[in-house]
């Protein structure tokens, strides 16, 4: 990780709390103030002590206690400070991310799992939560601790303070040298770690399948593939920080060795006293601690640095798809159309070729064709998940690039065969979040959908917590839900891709005046593959392999004797060997 | 409630005691580390005594050569603290994960015992959490745990060397350590407290996550992403607030436990009139004040045993939850975890069974959707059941499968099923759930899912070959999260597919043709049904379907309404006529 990134990270991330952080600095330049002077407290202590004649000892046994009693509560508030900033400033980094994430075009998302996306928003920023909170305290304070006790002993014999500051910077500069080894290695345990993560995920959203295709031992087997491969990695990156570790320890004891020859040497010598000597040991056993509470940071910043790169990693990913500048849309119903548009996947061959359709203004498009022919594809496009590779799209005549994703988004809805629930109130399901919408509209959305009877059953109306594919919601009632949705988006243009495939026919009649209500008015792009579903379109586009094999009014195409809808509506009842 | 409430059956010792015994070998080795590293850690403090009695005695002597006792005693040190951290720090990560996988791997392989439909408490995000978080939090303490003896057996051999010198001042320094420890048992019932609302909101968060991007699309289109993320925004400051209230309490108890200081204050005040009648030297007063760090050490550890102890309870609780209702044991249960070596063989070979000759339900009832449905399905025979939203169709072959937990019985070839969710798997059944589940692996992995099988059959029989003739990659093709890549038919077909490899004697189909158009659901119909010898039971609406069935089962809030073929049900039955209108407008719009 680069300094600029960090720099990005303190700067963007801490710097909205600089209040905060300037008093969790007040109480540790405190506590450490605190902590260079006791030692001054033990040296007259052991002078009075060992000088003839009987001295009061009382009262400086009783300044000592305060000062530690003291000491102590303002450590509690700065690490009580420092882990609200840690919080803080991490939280704004997750709530940054996940926006981050959530404006990502569907190819990221194909390739990150959700379970995934957990460990990228949430775990890796637990290191970096800790790089705040603790990182930053410890190891400056501890800094901050070192130059104190030097100074303080310089002052009371140069030939000390020449020894100690010697040390001191061979054994930063040491432990510093030794930090980065195993940098790597935690990366690559963190990313076996999202691996696990991921497979769990999936797999525990899939257990009715797993069950019943009798794949349990396939699943445990890849269980433990990932385990062990995870288990391992973090094995290595451990055995990576005894070289840090070791190294902490010699320093360690290298500075006791010191913090007895040194005032031996001196004592001798005659040039400081026995409670001078005994302040010493004191400073170097105060010197010990921030070695000890930096070298015990090594791994928490090593995991907080594997972290912070994939963070920013993440934050460098871009979309693929560019907001434009920006266009105003008119109110009302607005003309769609796709003038000889191609796409295909990533660098799979091209799925659509060269697809030429117009939607005037108000008017419903029906599109048909087999699976896979791309009928869903023009409804991705329409929504602008992806961006054609020649051709262009419009809507009230401005190419799709020229607009930024939520002005096309505020106007167009897209109901999809795809079941999404998020466990939260049936209004939040509804709305997306949206408290504007009033309760009665909701209401009245849902009776028009006909789902009057199931929203009457609710034990807590629109605040009761409709369960992922649980109990009170069938998969049926679910995709109900995203009808809801653009009901209450109250689009200008609307898409529905096999929109009704999971209702059946008694459920589909009564959507049928809620279809009409929502088309109204506005613009319709109808995929279906139920013929029922085309009745209301007044133009008709077959779609065969990518390429649009007809284009037309309903009407004229239905009575075409040689048309393929025709044909379609005809036999399309009975069975149609393939 | 909240699950995290949920007691263990037995005392977290036990299980943690499993955790100990899981790896006897690293277990030993990290206590042979610990108590080398910790025993080492008085000899400092003893040649503190030397140098500072020495010094103290005046400058009678400008040599230095008394030094060297004090510097070997330090050198040893040097070198057991390097033999110790390069045990621990090889041997510690695999410990710990190597019981993270037999935590992970128990729960995992409980989940797949249990009904499928109803196998987590909550959702697969929130359940990540308790195998990511949970997990993490109880695999260090069986190492916590060494630590607080190893530092215990320092502790003592301390003590003796101080009662030996002062027994007063040692006395007066160590009371005090009492008390911090009936401090902590005191404040116990908020450290859980406190703890279990951080991990309960720690798992609305991952759960939240999950559900957003699993969601993903409906954010986009329906423009949400603003408030969706300042939905997350507030569920980060609930768990702000938990972490934070809980660190502070764990500080102030840290702070009762750091006595180094004010037991420096505690052995000054004694120290002070011994000193200056002779009867404690500074040599002991250095070796004292050394001394103390180790008790800091000791205290602080057995106080974050103590407090670790209370959390281990809540997690292992939490996971305990996922088992629902399995011998207490099972979660620490020790078996092969394949740390190493060839993993279970890929594939499983398949099982010989008795051929089916009828399965029949009887009087099967489940409390959320359906009761006392009986119909019998005669081998070779296609048996469609039809009905409205929420009239029970998904739950009743759920039911059947034992995916729920249903009353009622099922027979095969007239013996009665006693566990139908063991019994009726594949060879015997496979089914295609209505909203099927793909995982990010390549399609040829999707659909064998471990077994062997004609995969080119399959494929046909899914209609799926025109599809894979135009992707570059084939079988290969990796289909990305929840195979997204796929359309919605493609994902149903590949579904059909994976079911249609195993070759069971009964294919059962949750409306398999929901999201296909009506040439390829006529296709995928007559090619299953080509040779009379598959026995199919499909939930449908279609004509399609419904005029092939040799029997149409009508529900109706959660009863039979009517059974019969298709022919007779149009005559009798109301609510098969209703199902059936949809279509017939369709006939009657077309033009002539």
């Amino acid at each position: 990780m680069r300094w600029a990134d960090w720099r990005t990270l303190v700067t963007t991330y801490l710097r909205p709390h600089r209040r905060l952080v300037g008093v969790l600095a007040l109480a540790l330049f405190s506590t450490i103030g605190l902590q260079v002077a006791t030692p001054q407290v033990v040296r007259a202590f052991v002078d009075r002590a060992t000088s003839p004649g009987e001295k009061a000892l009382s009262w400086i046994t009783a300044l000592y206690v305060g000062a530690v009693l003291l000491q102590q509560v303002l450590r509690v508030i700065a690490a009580w400070l420092s882990e609200l900033v840690g919080w803080l400033t991490t939280n704004d980094l997750r709530a940054d991310l996940m926006a981050h994430c959530l404006d990502l075009d569907p190819g990221f998302h194909e390739t990150h799992p959700p379970g995934e996306l957990i460990e990228r928003i949430d775990g890796d920023l637990t290191g970096l939560s800790l790089f705040f909170s603790q990182f930053l305290l410890n190891v400056v304070g501890s800094m901050l601790l070192l130059t104190g006790v030097l100074t303080v002993v310089w002052f009371q014999s140069a030939y000390a303070g020449g020894f100690l500051t010697a040390f001191a910077l061979v054994a930063v500069g040491t432990l510093v040298a030794v930090r980065r080894v195993s940098a790597n290695a935690w990366e690559l345990s963190r990313e076996k770690s999202g691996r696990l993560f991921g497979f769990l995920e999936e797999r525990l959203a899939g257990t009715q399948d797993i069950r019943s295709s009798g794949a349990e031992a396939h699943t445990m087997r890849g269980f433990y593939g990932h385990s062990r491969d995870r288990m391992w990695a973090i094995s290595r990156a451990r055995q990576m920080d005894a070289i840090p570790w070791s190294v902490n320890g010699i320093i360690q004891a290298a500075a006791l060795a010191l913090a007895f020859t040194v005032p031996a040497v001196l004592v001798q010598r005659g040039s400081i006293t026995l409670g001078e000597a005994f302040a010493l040991y004191f400073y170097a056993q105060l010197l010990i601690q921030p070695l000890d509470n930096v070298s015990h940071q090594v791994e928490a910043l090593q995991q907080a640095i594997a972290g912070g790169r994939r963070v920013m990693a993440l934050l460098r990913l871009g979309s693929e798809i560019i907001d434009g500048p920006g266009a105003d849309l008119r109110p009302g119903p607005l003309p769609v159309a796709l003038r000889g548009v191609s796409f295909g996947y990533g660098d799979d061959p091209d799925v659509l070729h060269d697809v030429t359709i117009e939607v005037p203004a108000g008017t419903v498009l029906g599109v048909v064709g087999r699976t896979g022919s791309g009928k869903s594809t023009i409804a991705r496009l329409l929504v602008r998940f992806h961006e054609p590779r020649d051709g262009v799209l419009e809507i009230d005549g401005i190419d799709l690039r020229q607009l930024q994703r939520h002005q096309l988004r505020e106007r167009v809805a897209l109901v999809t065969q795809e079941v999404h629930v998020l466990r939260t109130s049936v209004r939040d399901n509804l709305t997306l979040f949206d408290d504007t919408i009033a309760d009665d509209r909701i209401i009245e959305a849902i009776h028009q959908l006909g789902l009057g009877s199931w929203f009457d059953a609710l034990p807590d109306g629109l605040d009761t917590i409709v369960r992922e594919g649980g109990a009170g919601m069938s998969a049926g009632e679910a995709q109900l839900l995203s009808f809801g949705r653009a009901f209450l988006a109250d689009p200008s243009v609307v898409i529905l891709d096999e929109a009704s495939s999971r209702l059946d026919p008694a459920t589909e009649v009564v959507l049928e005046e809620a279809v009409d209500a929502l088309l109204r008015g506005r613009t319709g792009v109808v995929v279906a593959h139920r013929l029922a579903t085309l009745d209301r379109c007044d133009t008709i586009c077959v779609l065969d392999h990518g390429r649009v094999v007809e284009f037309g009014p309903r009407d004229v195409l239905a009575a075409d004797e040689t048309s393929r809808f025709g044909a379609l509506l005809r036999t399309g009842l009975d069975v149609v060997p393939s | 409630m909240s699950a995290s409430d949920v007691k263990t059956p037995w005392p977290a010792y036990r299980y943690a005691w499993r955790q100990h015994r899981f790896r006897p070998r690293w277990q030993l080795t990290n206590l042979a580390g610990v108590f080398l590293g910790w025993g080492a850690a008085i000899l400092p403090g003893l040649a503190a005594k030397i140098v500072f009695d020495r010094l103290a005695e005046g400058a009678s002597t400008t040599s230095l050569d008394w030094l060297l006792w004090p510097i070997v005693l330090l050198v040893m040190r040097m070198v057991a603290t390097f033999i110790t951290s390069i045990t621990l720090q090889s041997t510690n990560g695999a410990f710990a994960y190597a019981n993270a996988s037999m935590l992970q791997r128990n729960v995992l392989r409980r989940i797949f015992e249990l009904p499928g439909g109803r196998a987590l408490p909550s959702s697969p995000g929130e359940t990540v959490s308790r195998f990511r978080d949970d997990v993490e939090h109880v695999i260090w303490w069986p190492i916590g745990f060494n630590n607080v003896i190893g530092s215990a057996f320092t502790g003592t051999i301390a003590v003796i060397v101080m009662v030996q010198i002062n027994p007063v001042i040692t006395a007066a320094v160590l009371l005090p350590l009492a008390g911090v420890v009936a401090i902590v048992e005191l404040a116990r019932r908020r450290i859980v407290v406190y703890r279990r609302a951080n991990q309960v909101r720690t798992a609305a968060i991952t759960g939240y996550i999950g559900d957003v991007f699993a969601a993903v699309q409906a954010v986009q289109v329906g423009n949400a992403e603003a408030r969706v993320v300042e939905r997350f925004r507030s569920l980060n400051a609930n768990r702000r607030k938990a972490a934070v209230r809980d660190r502070l309490l764990e500080e102030v108890l840290k702070g009762a436990f750091w006595v180094v200081n004010l037991g420096t204050g505690v052995v000054l005040i004694f120290a002070g009139r011994a000193l200056q009648q002779g009867d404690f030297s500074v040599g002991d007063l250095a070796l004292f004040v050394y001394f103390l760090h180790i008790f800091e050490e000791f205290t602080r550890d057995v106080g974050g045993g103590l407090t670790g102890y209370r959390q281990l309870g809540v997690s292992y609780g939490r996971l305990h939850d996922l088992l629902q209702g399995s011998e207490p044991g099972a979660l620490v249960a020790s078996d092969e975890i394949f740390q190493r070596g060839p993993l279970p063989p890929r594939t499983t070979p398949r099982r010989e069974i008795e051929p089916l000759a009828e399965l029949r339900i009887n009087g099967l009832s489940y409390s959320h959707g359906i009761s006392d449905v009986s119909f019998g399905l005669p081998r070779g025979s296609f048996t469609i059941v039809t009905g409205r939203i929420g009239s029970g169709k998904t739950t009743l072959l759920q039911s059947i499968l034992g995916l729920v937990p249903a009353d009622g019985t099922i027979t095969w070839n007239g013996e009665v099923v006693a566990d139908p969710a063991t019994f009726l798997v594949p060879p015997r059944t496979a089914y295609t759930p209505q909203v099927p589940q793909l995982f990010s692996e390549t399609l040829e992995d999707n659909i064998l899912l471990g077994t062997e099988g004609d995969l080119d059959e399959a494929i046909r029989l899914a209609v799926l070959d025109d599809d894979l003739g135009d992707m570059p990659d084939g079988l290969a093709t990796r289909i990305g999260s929840r195979g997204v890549r796929l359309s919605g038919g493609q994902v149903q077909r590949t579904a059909a597919a994976r079911m249609f490899v195993r070759r069971p004697e009964l294919l059962v189909c949750d409306d398999l043709s929901s999201a296909l158009d009506v040439e390829t659901e006529a296709a995928l119909w007559a090619r299953v049904l080509e040779d009379g010898s598959r026995t199919v039971l499909a939930v449908s609406h279609r004509r399609t379907a419904l005029q092939l069935a040799d029997q149409v089962v009508v529900l109706r809030d959660g009863r039979v309404d009517d059974i019969g073929p298709l022919a007779d049900l149009l005559e009798r039955c109301a609510e098969m006529r209703r199902l059936w209108r949809m279509e017939e407008i369709v006939e009657e719009d077309q033009p002539a």
